[in-house]
């Protein structure tokens, strides 16, 4: 898992919303260095990285959403879609990881009981043993197993897909440009901020 | 005949502008305090000091006295835990911290200075443990040297106001005459309208606030000069100047049982509740007797350490563990954008601490998989306020419960992951032709069985968590409390 980017210039006496600027800047210097690898389904790990990212950059907004106000909540909305995609995307890798080992376990476990069974096998039973080994019967664990594995790569497709189709749409919206605002502006200058009670 | 000492009693003591007063609790099962025994002395400790910058060694002399007093009752009622604030007229002389010793070598009580936020959040405090406060509301706090001002939203604080503003101040420089002279209330009223009208930042009561809550004596004393049923509003405060317009201090004094010292300055007490009333026209004006002795004895039966002036935390062990400055934890005011950094995150994170040990216990229940679940999303909360604000404290004093909340957070990600596994497959099993079956099974079963091991490990690093000393820590280090009204940073340390 990589590293959160450091925030080296917090002053923890200035007002809070000058160093939730800071620690926004960062994160979304951190998440966009990701944006190389958006085309690519088959960086696993860091598409996982990157919605570890993704995930450090919505807590920001969620930690600071008093400061960033209406704007902020657009944001935490985009960022929360982008992260469950990819969050789906790493729960089928998850699935997948977990299927093949678990069928090339029982290849072993198969593999070792033909082997024994040899061993242990007359001259006129070694005929039956090799064609019960070719032609699994209907309750072969590995059916299930490879038919599963099967719909978790489809659903890993779908949900890249899914993942494309949306990071694309957002872009075309101007996320990070909206976001890096953000992290810029100044608080008075942009509407629905945190409430702060007015002069009589 | 002196009563058994108990753990569960204490004595809240306030050292105000005009009186000094005594409250004794005991705790109770609900989690609130019982109050037991009240005691006042108009002591005038403020008197003179707009004039002179100092406490008037008489009324040192009067004040000590009076809590020695309070301290040996306090004692012979079985209190072990004494726990005493001093405000306005303290924090504002230049003899304060002088007289502050003198108490502590001649009576034994440690006395804290609270500043006017730490001050509200104790009243706010209190308030909230026996009053509804859903809604907008205003409450103020008026004492002899300054009054408070707290604007809520169902129940958190939005924000605070400490005004120079008291009765006893007013009364010193507007009144003479007795009865008071008409003309003399309604330049206490003008005073204080100009007061409120120029604070910073310049409009509290412009929090719309819809019901105004008059707390702390002048609004006790208000009480027993109407009828229990009778609904206040502006007129009937207006009445009421009039009526004390016409009563002499002793008349006043006998009419309601006060002090005549106290029955004094409540005139101009009530021409501060006027000039509220009028800026904010609420639609109700309400008091309670809560006040700061209700929030500190709160807070002392929970058994917390006290914030003082500059944030510093007495006796809590190294000056690098003790708490930062400014590490006050205004729980509830982390929206205001003035507030720094440090304040913000450390009130951020004490109540993400307080979600997060309010979760445990259902996720030790193990009947819903979603307690595992709000677990881990609010130890990842956490862990986001907690990784955000390292820059602000002391690493010594911060890392330990930094490096737990990172612990919990991995010790629930293998049950929440074999959870979220199990769902899916049982999921995709349901709609899997039988032949299929026998292999997703072997998988659930296999998944199954390293959650249960993932289990038993989580469990017992839960619960060692829980019967370790973490949630102490917590409200040690962050004040962090149980309710969402909060008076964090404002904590409240016992003298034996």
């Amino acid at each position: 898992m990589s590293r959160a980017w450091p925030v080296n210039d917090v002053d923890p006496d200035a007002p809070v919303i000058d160093n939730a600027r800071r620690v926004l800047a960062v994160r979304i210097a951190e998440f966009y260095s990701f944006q190389p690898i958006v085309s690519h389904p088959e960086l696993s790990e860091a598409l996982h990285d990157m919605r570890i990212s993704a995930k450090r950059l919505r807590y920001t907004l969620e930690l600071f959403r008093s400061q960033f106000g209406k704007a902020g909540e657009r944001q935490i909305e985009r960022v929360k879609a982008i992260q469950e995609l990819l969050g789906a995307l790493h729960d089928h890798d998850v699935r997948i990881d977990l299927i093949g080992e678990e069928l090339s376990q029982l290849m072993v476990e198969q593999s070792r009981k033909t082997r024994s069974d040899i061993a242990d096998a007359s001259p006129n039973e070694l005929a039956a043993i090799a064609a019960a080994a070719l032609r699994p019967p209907p309750d072969d664990p590995r059916r299930g197993l490879i038919a599963l594995l099967g719909r978790e790569h489809a659903g890993r497709r779908a949900a890249y897909a899914q993942f494309r189709e949306l990071w694309d749409t957002y872009s075309g919206d101007g996320m990070r440009r909206d976001l890096v605002e953000l992290s810029v502006t100044p608080l008075a200058n942009r509407a629905g901020a945190a409430a702060r009670i007015s002069p009589t | 005949m002196t009563a058994e000492p108990s753990l569960t009693m204490a004595a809240a003591i306030d050292i105000g502008s005009n009186s000094i007063k005594m409250t004794i609790g005991r705790a109770n099962e609900e989690g609130g305090v019982d109050q037991l025994e009240w005691a006042s002395e108009v002591v005038r400790l403020g008197q003179g000091l707009d004039r002179t910058g100092n406490l008037d060694e008489e009324r040192i002399e009067a004040a000590i006295e009076t809590l020695a007093r309070f301290a040996a009752q306090a004692r012979e009622r079985g209190v072990m835990c004494i726990v005493a604030v001093a405000t306005e007229a303290t924090r504002a002389a230049a003899n304060g911290a002088m007289f502050l010793e003198r108490v502590r070598d001649q009576t034994g009580i440690d006395v804290r200075v609270v500043d006017g936020q730490a001050e509200a959040n104790l009243t706010f405090h209190g308030l909230a443990a026996d009053t509804d406060l859903t809604g907008s509301v205003l409450v103020a706090d008026i004492g002899g040297g300054s009054t408070e001002l707290i604007a809520a939203r169902d129940g958190v604080i939005q924000a605070v106001q400490s005004l120079p503003l008291g009765s006893g101040r007013l009364t010193e420089r507007f009144i003479v005459a007795d009865p008071p002279f008409p003309e003399e209330l309604v330049s206490c009223e003008k005073e204080a309208d100009a007061v409120i009208q120029g604070a910073r930042p310049p409009g509290l009561l412009a929090a719309m606030a819809t019901r105004l809550i008059v707390v702390g004596g002048t609004g006790e004393f208000m009480a027993r000069l109407i009828t229990a049923d009778e609904h206040i509003n502006q007129d009937v405060v207006r009445v009421m100047l009039g009526k004390l317009a016409t009563l002499s201090a002793s008349e006043l004094a006998d009419e309601i049982d006060i002090p005549e010292a106290r029955a004094r300055v409540l005139p101009a007490g009530v021409a501060i509740v006027a000039a509220i009333a009028t800026r904010l026209n609420p639609e109700r004006i309400e008091i309670s007797r809560s006040g700061i002795r209700a929030g500190l004895l709160l807070q002392a039966l929970r058994g917390e350490g006290v914030t003082t002036d500059n944030g510093s935390e007495p006796g809590a062990g190294s000056a690098e563990e003790q708490s930062p400055k400014n590490g006050s934890s205004p729980t509830g005011r982390q929206g205001s954008p003035e507030l720094s950094f440090r304040a913000t995150m450390s009130a951020l994170i004490a109540e993400r601490w307080q979600t997060v040990l309010a979760a445990i216990p259902v996720a030790l229940a193990g009947t819903d998989i979603e307690g595992v679940h709000d677990v881990r999303v609010a130890s990842r909360r956490l862990r986001a306020a907690m990784d955000t604000a390292v820059p602000a404290f002391p690493g010594k004093w911060y890392t330990p419960l930094h490096r737990i909340a990172k612990e919990i957070t991995g010790a629930l990600g293998e049950v929440r992951d074999r959870d979220v596994l199990l769902e899916a497959l049982n999921e995709d099993r349901s709609a899997a032709p039988m032949a299929e079956h026998p292999g997703i099974d072997r998988l659930i079963d296999r998944v199954e069985r390293e959650r249960v091991a993932a289990r038993e490990e989580m469990e017992h690093y839960l619960r060692q968590l829980l019967d370790g000393p973490l949630q102490g820590e917590v409200q040690r280090r962050f004040g962090a409390t149980e309710t969402p009204t909060g008076a964090a940073g404002t904590r409240a340390e016992c003298t034996p």
